[in-house]
């Protein structure tokens, strides 16, 4: 027969309450008086009472009176730890995070930002209409990264071309042309583009 | 002011310039040097302004309509309000800073207070500017800092910065301490009711006595200022001179009370808007109160008519209600809420606003356990709401505000605030994500 840990149980033989949770409880009375097996079901860290509906007399404490009263309480298990039962698993310690894909592809949060790329003119940089980019504005933007730049009030992606004191935007589809950028005012780099997200 | 400023403490405030403006301009490169407004909840009026904006003679608070004219013809941007933006860009800049000091204070969204004692072997004003530039860099805001060995002191700087173009955005007052009459000078052009913590209302009664400024708010007898100010006002003077009473609350303050309230976007009549609008707002308040795990004890309902329309019938009415369990579980919230609407509501006005709010709050489980409710079951019911409740902020929280919701708040919402030239939600909404060509 299953038996509880209660109230009464408690304070007879100083089994602790451990903490303000469900826990499976102590599978032995820690009292040195008492040998006997007390609970072998979880029971309600708040009420002390046994999960089960518990008939019998407490093979602890031998006192059938003093559980009648609390045993009415239906208390149902809500288990946050798996109650062990046969093998533990071997994979058990090599249990590690699941991947993240942030962790991949944000290596700076604060600083990277997420915008939608529209048109073809990146085609050749794997860039597709709709995709994703993932812009990171913490990188210098130096010579040969695609970057996102504010260019006459538009935000638009482009490769940097930055040799023999020209700057250039180059579009990665020959249907395009370059945009020369030496000296133009309106010109800015927005961020750098470290990584596309394409759906297939 | 015997103190030699290389002992004094260095608090720095660093403030986000035009806050609700530069976030908006991030996303929209066009708008940079061009006038641009932000308005308050429901279009109603101007809470935010670029330089150009403040140059052209808008006022803050103006109300919309009065200026629409001009706004059009002078070619400003006007967005309504976007939260969700502003709150996202302010974390963010916030993460920039505290990179740079141990110590930190978020102040309000634009704001926040560091502590840069354990640098002044450095170049503090160097410093400072790396830290502009890299919150420029990373986020796209620019932000001023003020510098001084008080906190009142670290605004009053950054108010004198801004204004000194060749600050570059940073000011150390305390560069000035071993000249005491350049602070003078400093504190003269400071208002003493733009001193922090003065406010309107002492603003007026030291103008009665002829206290105009700061350095003569600061030069007061301390026995005047406790008489007048109380001991906080004290503080604050003493903090003017130098000396610090205020350290940075690394922790916020825990909450009070959580209000929710908006003003509808057209007059409400009937009861049944009402009460869609009351268990809307309700219901974000119970979000709020779960997010922070919090409980209320009070629940409090406002309504109120438009006291601008002299010629409409006017009605404002509040009341609270204390729940025998403290709770932060919707349809209990949602009940009472109800509850005190039917006792307020009278039929016959036109309702501007209605809002709800959550006071008595306390953590979640740090309450006491009432033995009624175990002997009859409620700690085990209030486990189940509590999944409920995590399920569906959890569902929420993923698939956007409003996948899940109680249909008391209502499915049309007909009543819902204006927001005309809200812009996208750039940074917090995958379907609104700004566009590169």
């Amino acid at each position: 027969m299953k038996q509880a840990l209660s109230a009464s149980c408690d304070a007879r033989h100083g089994v602790s309450i451990r903490s303000r949770v469900w826990f499976p409880a102590e599978p032995f009375c820690t009292d040195s008086v008492c040998t006997e097996p007390v609970c072998a079901e979880p029971v309600c860290a708040e009420t002390g009472y046994s999960v089960q509906e518990l008939a019998a007399d407490c093979r602890c404490c031998g006192d059938s009176e003093e559980h009648a009263g609390v045993v009415q309480r239906n208390c149902r298990p809500l288990f946050l730890n798996p109650v062990a039962a046969g093998f533990p698993s071997p994979a058990d310690d090599y249990i590690e995070r699941r991947l993240d894909l942030n962790e991949y592809l944000v290596r700076n949060p604060p600083a990277t930002f997420f915008v939608r790329a529209q048109g073809d003119s990146m085609l050749g940089a794997g860039i597709h209409d709709g995709d994703i980019l993932v812009v990171d504005r913490s990188i210098p933007p130096v010579h040969n990264r695609v970057v996102i730049a504010a260019v006459h009030g538009e935000l638009t992606v482009k490769r940097l071309w930055m040799r023999d004191g020209m700057t250039v935007l180059r579009p990665e589809n020959p249907a395009y042309p370059p945009l020369d950028m030496t000296g133009v005012e309106q010109f800015e780099v927005w961020g750098v583009v470290t990584s596309v997200i394409h759906s297939l | 002011m015997t103190v030699a400023a290389s002992s004094l403490p260095v608090y720095a405030l660093v403030d986000c310039n035009n806050f609700y403006c530069s976030c908006e301009r991030v996303f929209r490169p066009d708008l940079v040097n061009r006038p641009v407004v932000v308005l308050s909840n429901n279009d109603g009026c101007v809470i935010a302004r670029s330089n150009e904006a403040k140059t052209l003679g808008i006022p803050m608070g103006a109300p919309y309509y009065k200026h629409k004219q001009m706004m059009e013809r002078t070619g400003t941007t006007v967005f309504s309000s976007n939260y969700a933006l502003y709150g996202d860009m302010s974390s963010r800049v916030m993460q920039v800073l505290g990179s740079f000091s141990p110590d930190m204070e978020v102040y309000s969204i634009d704001e926040a207070f560091l502590r840069l004692d354990g640098f002044r072997s450095r170049d503090l004003a160097r410093y400072a500017q790396d830290l502009r530039g890299q919150v420029a860099q990373w986020t796209g805001i620019p932000v001023s800092v003020g510098m001084g060995p008080t906190r009142t002191l670290a605004k009053i700087a950054g108010r004198v910065g801004k204004k000194i173009p060749a600050c570059e955005g940073v000011f150390d007052i305390s560069r000035y301490w071993d000249t005491p009459a350049a602070v003078d000078r400093i504190l003269d052009t400071v208002a003493a009711g733009d001193v922090w913590g003065v406010g309107r209302r002492y603003a007026d009664m030291l103008a009665g006595h002829r206290v105009h400024t700061a350095r003569q708010l600061r030069d007061m007898p301390d026995y005047w200022v406790r008489k007048h100010m109380t001991v906080t006002g004290l503080h604050t003077v003493l903090e003017l001179r130098g000396i610090s009473c205020m350290d940075l609350d690394a922790a916020p303050a825990p909450r009070r009370s959580i209000v929710s309230s908006r003003s509808f976007g057209r007059p409400v009549e009937t009861y049944a808007e009402a009460h869609e609008a009351v268990a809307d707002y309700m219901t974000r308040a119970a979000e709020k109160l779960r997010r922070e795990s919090l409980v209320a004890h009070t629940v409090g309902v406002v309504v109120r008519t438009n006291s601008f329309k002299k010629e409409e019938a006017q009605y404002s009415s509040f009341q609270t209600r204390n729940l025998a369990r403290p709770t932060d579980y919707t349809p209990f919230l949602l009940q009472e809420g109800k509850a005190l609407l039917d006792a307020l509501f009278k039929e016959g006005y036109r309702y501007k606003k209605v809002g709800v709010m959550l006071s008595g709050l306390e953590p979640k489980y740090g309450g006491q356990y009432n033995l009624l409710d175990c002997m009859t079951g409620e700690t085990d019911r209030d486990k189940a709401r509590d999944t409920l409740m995590r399920a569906t902020d959890a569902i929420n929280a993923r698939f956007g505000r409003g996948t899940v919701e109680f249909a008391a708040g209502g499915v049309k919402k007909e009543w819902q605030m204006r927001q005309e030239f809200r812009s996208p939600h750039y940074t917090t909404d995958w379907k609104e994500l700004a566009v590169v060509r």
